[in-house]
């Protein structure tokens, strides 16, 4: 019954402790057996498991008897925490009538957990407050339930202290969850309106469409109408996650599960679309999304040339799966054919690559990131540019515009002088700043999306001892004073490796580069020439030099294999390089622009 | 004609395991264990003596580990046992590996009655520092009493092992060293530069840094002065580390660069027979047991004939000799691959290697970048 759905999702930061409330949840309410539980369930990825953060939203179904003695269905779709995907979260959120905020009782809210909160609260999602970890000696849960009604007007007494890894309190917030969210308001007897909010490709089934099912139904066997294409398929399998994938014959309003259908093109399945009947077609799609608009760019090629092919179908399937992943192909003079990417941030990008990398079984090569620049040019033209390597001519550039952010940066306010001095050293321009209660601080700054790619992150969990948080969005374009450096191996400018500055830096920032390169660049049968230049103009060099040793001093009969391995393995290190005119780099160097810092 | 061989019979015993090694051998074993041990070998002399009947032996080796920890009467019977069982050629050569501080002058009497006529020292260094440094357990002068002691008692031919490169060892420090080598007037110099392996517990000091290694250049200017010094001392290089008097180049390591097979004997030792490659189980305590079973060889590697042939080429490269492809080619009944012919030529072009009539060899600068070399092989 519609009434009895429970359609959620769980805001919190990383480490705050989402993943380990959802498997909590999942056995409080037996959805698991004590034998199939293992930590962090819901996230599949290896990565995630590896990174201990949640990539990609996975969908639960639970069967919750409350104490009311009705049992409900609680759909609960996790969502990431890191500020690369909240475009994922806002997806989670439109399939959902309310929210479970979790905030770590020992840490305070994050700046993070406040934006998707914020988004949760313009999609009028009903907010429940837990404060989490309370069985830590650090843990003030008091002071985190007053910061959460100061900042988001959730009474301090309504907020529900809970420690996930212990299981106490998650009773309550099982109960809360039924009597605060109200039940999904679509008319099943209505045409059939379901968002997708997402899909990915399985090798078997084809494409397979997460949706909730927002009026109407969807049978197994309907034809179905994409309405964005107007294209028709036949519904093969319908589904719910018990976590694991259980079919089902019919779903209704208010329901969230998965389908299949004689898709063959994964395109068709479009994130953020409306499936209708073919035969009884709504009259208008669900508002769906705005396409996520990507902000970093960088260059993939893979290291052979001839897997150029594979790169693309992986990329191809990949998009499915993440809608705000953009590609399009691109060729460099030192490394070949490859795609120009665009991501929603370095975490995004970093993902990608390992997926590609790991579900894809591609060796690849990344560029340095790079944001868009605008450029206006001196015939009155502006061109966007965001690959280093189609730089104009400088003669030619009247005037170059960056993308800025609105950056919120919430901490402790013994950290409010570091902090500051590094957006200060980054180029911020301060905004203002606000005091959530004695001793927590939000500032506001605007800073260069640019400078955000480096190591801002880094070097502000480092400056404030790993309390700060960071959010920030896509503000406007300014005016900025940026040079193109170029580097040249052995006199050849390598334009995978060209990198985009502001003016003030780029005296420091191309020492540091060419000084890592040199270390990063591994010793070949000749010297190795790196320079950077601005234009004509070297303004740092370092060389690497000759290879002198590359001996086994002490090969007999006992140890021949052993020492064969040993060159086979250097051999094959060899194959991870990339060979730019006489010169092997390691596909490491691409990246290392990025680093830089981090060698002071 | 009946195929050449080598005999090689491994001894892992230790009184200590060195921080640089990481070469299978056990330390504290009681003296009637290694006895143990000694009959252990023998019994695998015998039992591996019926499939090796075709092979006429060039050499035998002892080598460890210490051999020198078995007592010289046992080492005595083994050569004369395997003497018996193997066919060997006149005058073969015998060679055992002698650790300082573990011999006194009538065991090498014996040793040298038995008939092993070369003597292998692991002197390591002239420097008591750098041999506490490399945890050994003998002083210089123990080095210089055994060196001679084998004089007195008659061994013509004698290697002195040397490693350089250690950490914090100066350029004057090595070549103090090859001085005080060369001036011993042994017949054969082996210089190792130390190479760490993983496992070993001074490659853990030195990713701790807590030891640092000579750098790169350092090492290369060492190996240089190495050769230019031991020329003017009258030993001539015959291999990436090894050095001789003329006439006194070991046979059987040279055995193992040209390739020929090689039976090994005891626990951990490899043998190679054609283009296959056994070893035995490195389980000291099953050799030792007289009841039981001698534990199998396992099959650690099968070679194709194109195998053999790219193995030779790498092996036979370590020799200043070099090698003569075609030679190896119809020995072996294959041919070098494209790619093969296309690395040695890149090579010849870098300055690594160069041809000298049917010959092709490392280049002066290619010694000590020889892995460049056999890399492309690969």
């Amino acid at each position: 019954m519609q009434s009895n759905i429970r359609n959620f999702s769980i805001i919190a930061h990383i480490d705050h402790g989402k993943s380990t409330l959802a498997d909590r949840l999942m056995q409080f309410t037996g959805a698991l057996s004590e034998r199939e539980m293992r930590e962090q369930f819901l996230d599949k990825m290896d990565l995630e498991r590896e990174k201990g953060i949640t990539i990609k939203l996975q969908p639960v179904r639970l069967n919750y008897k409350a104490r009311d003695g009705h049992t409900y269905i609680l759909n609960l779709i996790d969502t990431p925490g890191h500020v690369d995907f909240s475009y994922e979260v806002s997806r989670s959120l439109a399939a959902c009538e309310g929210a479970l905020l979790v905030v770590d009782a020992s840490q305070g809210i994050e700046a993070q957990t406040l934006a998707n909160v914020y988004m949760a609260m313009d999609l009028d999602l009903e907010i429940i407050g837990a404060a989490n970890k309370i069985d830590l000696p650090g843990a003030d849960p008091e002071g985190v339930c007053t910061e959460i009604e100061n900042v988001l007007g959730i009474p301090a007494e309504d907020v529900l202290p809970i420690s996930a890894k212990l299981g106490t309190g998650v009773d309550e917030v099982l109960e809360a969850l039924v009597k605060q969210i109200p039940p999904p308001k679509g008319d099943p007897e209505l045409p059939l309106q379901a968002l997708i909010f997402d899909s990915y490709f399985d090798p078997y089934k084809g494409a397979i469409s997460y949706i909730k099912v927002e009026n109407g139904r969807v049978n197994k066997g309907d034809m179905i109408v994409m309405m964005s294409t107007g294209k028709q398929f036949e519904v093969t399998e319908l589904g719910v996650f018990t976590p694991y994938m259980v079919q089902v014959e019919t779903l209704a309003a208010g329901e969230v599960g998965y389908l299949a259908a004689t898709v063959k093109n994964v395109a068709d399945t479009r994130v953020g679309d409306t499936i209708s009947n073919a035969a009884y077609p709504a009259p208008a799609p669900l508002a769906g999304y705005k396409e996520a608009r990507p902000v970093v760019f960088c260059g993939l090629y893979p290291l052979e040339n001839s897997e150029f092919d594979r790169l693309r179908e992986a990329l191809e399937k990949l998009k499915l799966n993440d809608a705000s992943l953009y590609y399009e192909p691109e060729s460099s003079d030192a490394l070949g054919f490859g795609f120009r990417c665009g991501f929603l941030g370095l975490l995004h990008m970093e993902i990608v690559r390992e997926r590609l990398e790991r579900e894809y079984d591609l060796n690849l090569l990344a560029t340095a990131p790079s944001v868009i620049y605008r450029i206006l040019l001196t015939d009155g033209s502006v061109v966007m540019v965001q690959n280093p390597s189609r730089w104009p001519e400088p003669q030619r550039i009247e005037k170059i515009m960056e993308p800025y952010v609105k950056a919120t940066i919430m901490l402790p306010s013994e950290f409010i002088g570091a902090i500051m001095e590094l957006c200060q050293e980054k180029r911020g321009k301060f905004t203002t700043m606000e005091y959530l209660s004695p001793q927590r601080v939000m500032l506001h700054y605007e800073l260069p999306l640019g400078e955000i790619l480096y190591d801002f992150f880094d070097n502000m969990k480092s400056r404030s001892k790993g309390y700060a948080s960071l959010d920030y969005e896509l503000s406007d374009y300014q005016e900025s004073d940026l040079i193109k450096l170029d580097i040249m191996l052995n006199g050849d400018t390598v334009d995978a490796l060209s990198t985009i500055m502001h003016r003030d830096n780029s005296y420091y920032r191309s020492r540091a580069l060419v000084d890592r390169l040199r270390r990063i660049i591994p010793r070949q049968m000749y010297e190795v020439a790196i320079q950077a230049a601005i234009g004509n103009r070297v303004i740092a060099r370092e060389s690497v030099k000759a290879m002198r040793k590359d001996v086994i001093a002490k090969c007999y009969g006992g140890d021949i294999s052993r020492k064969k391995k040993l060159l086979e393995k250097q051999k094959e290190g060899k194959k991870r390089m990339k060979q730019i005119g006489r010169v092997e780099v390691p596909r490491d160097a691409f990246m290392s622009i990025m680093d830089i810092e981090g060698d002071k | 004609m009946s195929a050449p061989a080598l005999l090689y019979l491994h001894i892992p015993f230790c009184l200590r395991k060195c921080a640089y090694c990481d070469f299978y051998s056990e330390s504290g074993h009681a003296l009637p264990r290694r006895i143990d041990y000694a009959r252990g070998l023998m019994r695998e002399l015998q039992a591996a003596a019926t499939g090796w009947q075709e092979h006429e032996f060039e050499t035998m080796y002892l080598g460890g580990g210490t051999p020198s920890l078995i007592p010289a009467s046992e080492i005595k019977l083994l050569v004369m046992r395997a003497r018996e069982l193997y066919r060997f050629m006149e005058q073969p050569e015998i060679s055992l590996e002698i650790n300082p501080a573990t011999l006194t002058l009538p065991e090498l009497y014996g040793l040298q009655e038995a008939g092993v006529n070369r003597l292998s020292i692991g002197v390591q260094s002239f420097n008591d520092d750098e041999l506490k440094l490399l945890g050994r357990s003998h002083s210089v002068q123990h080095s210089n009493q055994l060196i001679a002691a084998a004089k007195e008692a008659g061994f013509q031919n004698v290697n002195l092992d040397l490693i350089y490169g250690l950490p914090g060892q100066s350029m004057a420090a090595w070549q103090e060293n090859i001085a005080q080598a060369a001036a011993t007037g042994c017949t054969h110099i082996s210089a190792y530069l130390l190479q760490l392996d993983d496992a070993c517990p001074m490659a853990r000091q030195v990713a701790a840094g807590e030891l640092v290694l000579p750098e790169e250049d350092i090492q290369a200017e060492m190996y240089d002065m190495t050769r230019l010094e031991l020329k003017k001392a009258g030993y001539a290089q015959y291999e990436i580390s090894n050095f001789a008097l003329s006439g006194y180049e070991c046979r059987h390591n040279t055995g193992y660069w040209q390739m020929k097979d090689y039976l090994g004997i005891g626990a951990g030792a490899v043998s190679r027979r054609a283009g296959r490659r056994c070893r035995n189980p490195q389980d000291l305590r099953a050799y030792s047991d007289a009841g039981g079973a001698l534990p199998a060889p396992e099959a650690i590697e099968t070679m194709d004939a194109s195998g053999l042939l790219t193995e030779a080429m790498i092996m036979g490269l370590r020799m200043n000799a070099g090698v003569d492809p075609a030679a190896l080619q119809a020995r072996f009944g294959a041919e070098l691959t494209p790619e093969q012919h296309a690395g040695l030529r890149r090579c010849i072009a870098a300055g690594l290697l160069e041809a000298a009539g049917e010959r092709l060899r490392l280049s002066e600068q290619g010694f000590f970048l020889s892995n460049q070399v056999f890399e492309r092989l690969l």
